[in-house]
């Protein structure tokens, strides 16, 4: 199956992550699974057309050609909200932990 | 809320990388790859305080002094890659300047014992931040441009493999060492721990999805930026803690509830 440029940038991503996460091998097994949703998951294949060369590959892999679908965990966003800040690669400061009540009482006010 | 200003232009500077042929790129891309890069430098200064503090739990818990030692080069890492960050930025033409706002404390997490307490930190930065940062960096550098450009995120990514590693290794180690009360309470925290990634990964949704050329110089993809954080969480995060013998699947579970609750 072919994937977009896009997406094979996402699957040697992960698997360099998986790698990292584990020396036994679990998670490069749990990769299988992701790259085979990745690969499926609201990206444009590269297309016959495109892949033969009657379009350049750029018509296939540009910019917001996959923005309608939507994507996994996109509704709890929605319901639950973002922090405003812009996602890095610098890891923020952990969260506190909170008591079993707040935590219900935060899903209650939701 | 009190606005600092980050300022590395001199630093830029030293050793700075040429700037970049951006002919093909469009206006559009250049400045959401010059904010994008403006951000990351803020951030990965910001970064560096995280690591600063994890040293003091780690001493705190009796952890290795070795461990503790590297997180202590993890600070410099965190600085190095701000100073990265700003060569970048300066090479694509724009001010090695940035508002850094809000710079909430690390916890330190005295209702719990010591050693839980560092892991709950551990977890949230080493386990998820960081393997987070490994898969996107490494995302990015597949389709990375200029080979200016590459060398940075080779450097910045050879870090973050070291961080997430620290992250499951000290996890790896020491769980076995919890009671069944603290690990119980580890679990109820990863519920946190995921909603605060998700939260933080969440405005990737509203980012710009650039061309590829602009994909090229750093510009953002944010659907596809999204699709990196969610399968890393649920196919590499959430089967690593569950390896250590966290009730990881049952914590991505009830933040999952939460969702369709509401919907």
């Amino acid at each position: 199956m072919s994937m977009t440029k896009r997406a094979a940038a996402r699957s040697t991503g992960l698997a360099l992550a998986a790698r990292v996460a584990t020396v036994s091998g679990l998670a490069v097994a749990a990769f299988g699974l992701a790259e085979a949703r990745l690969a499926s998951a609201s990206e444009p294949k590269v297309t016959s057309a495109a892949s033969d060369g009657r379009k350049p590959l750029s018509v296939v892999t540009s910019a917001a050609s996959d923005d309608t679908k939507p994507l996994p965990m996109e509704g709890w966003v929605k319901t639950q909200g973002g922090c405003g800040c812009a996602p890095c690669w610098g890891p923020p400061a952990p969260p506190r932990k909170r008591s079993a009540r707040a935590r219900r009482r935060a899903r209650g006010a939701r | 809320m009190s606005t600092r200003v980050l300022d590395l232009r001199r630093t830029a500077r030293q050793a700075a990388i040429p700037l970049l042929d951006l002919r093909e790129v469009s206006a559009v891309d250049l400045e959401a790859a010059r904010t994008n890069w403006r951000e990351r430098m803020a951030s990965e200064h910001a970064s560096a305080r995280v690591f600063g503090a994890l040293v003091g739990g780690m001493m705190n818990a009796g952890l290795p002094a070795a461990e503790t030692s590297r997180v202590a080069d993890m600070v410099r890492q965190e600085l190095d890659h701000a100073a990265l960050c700003a060569k970048v930025l300066t090479a694509l033409g724009a001010e090695a300047v940035a508002a850094i706002v809000d710079l909430p404390p690390v916890p330190a997490h005295e209702d719990a014992s010591p050693l839980e307490g560092i892991l709950r930190n551990v977890i949230s930065v080493g386990c998820c931040s960081e393997t987070v940062a490994v898969a996107l960096v490494a995302t990015e550098r597949e389709q990375a441009g200029p080979l200016s450009l590459r060398r940075v995120l080779d450097q910045i990514l050879r870090d973050e493999i070291k961080h997430s590693r620290f992250g499951w290794r000290i996890l790896g180690r020491f769980a076995p060492a919890l009671s069944v009360a603290e690990r119980a309470s580890l679990g109820d925290y990863l519920v946190d721990a995921f909603e605060h990634q998700l939260r933080f990964h969440a405005p990737f949704l509203s980012m710009p999805c650039a061309s590829e050329a602009g994909v090229a110089i750093g510009a953002p993809h944010g659907r596809s930026s999204w699709l990196v954080f969610v399968a890393t969480m649920e196919t590499i995060v959430v089967p690593g803690l569950e390896r250590s013998g966290l009730p990881a699947a049952e914590a991505w579970r009830a933040v999952r509830r939460a969702e369709r609750l509401a919907a």
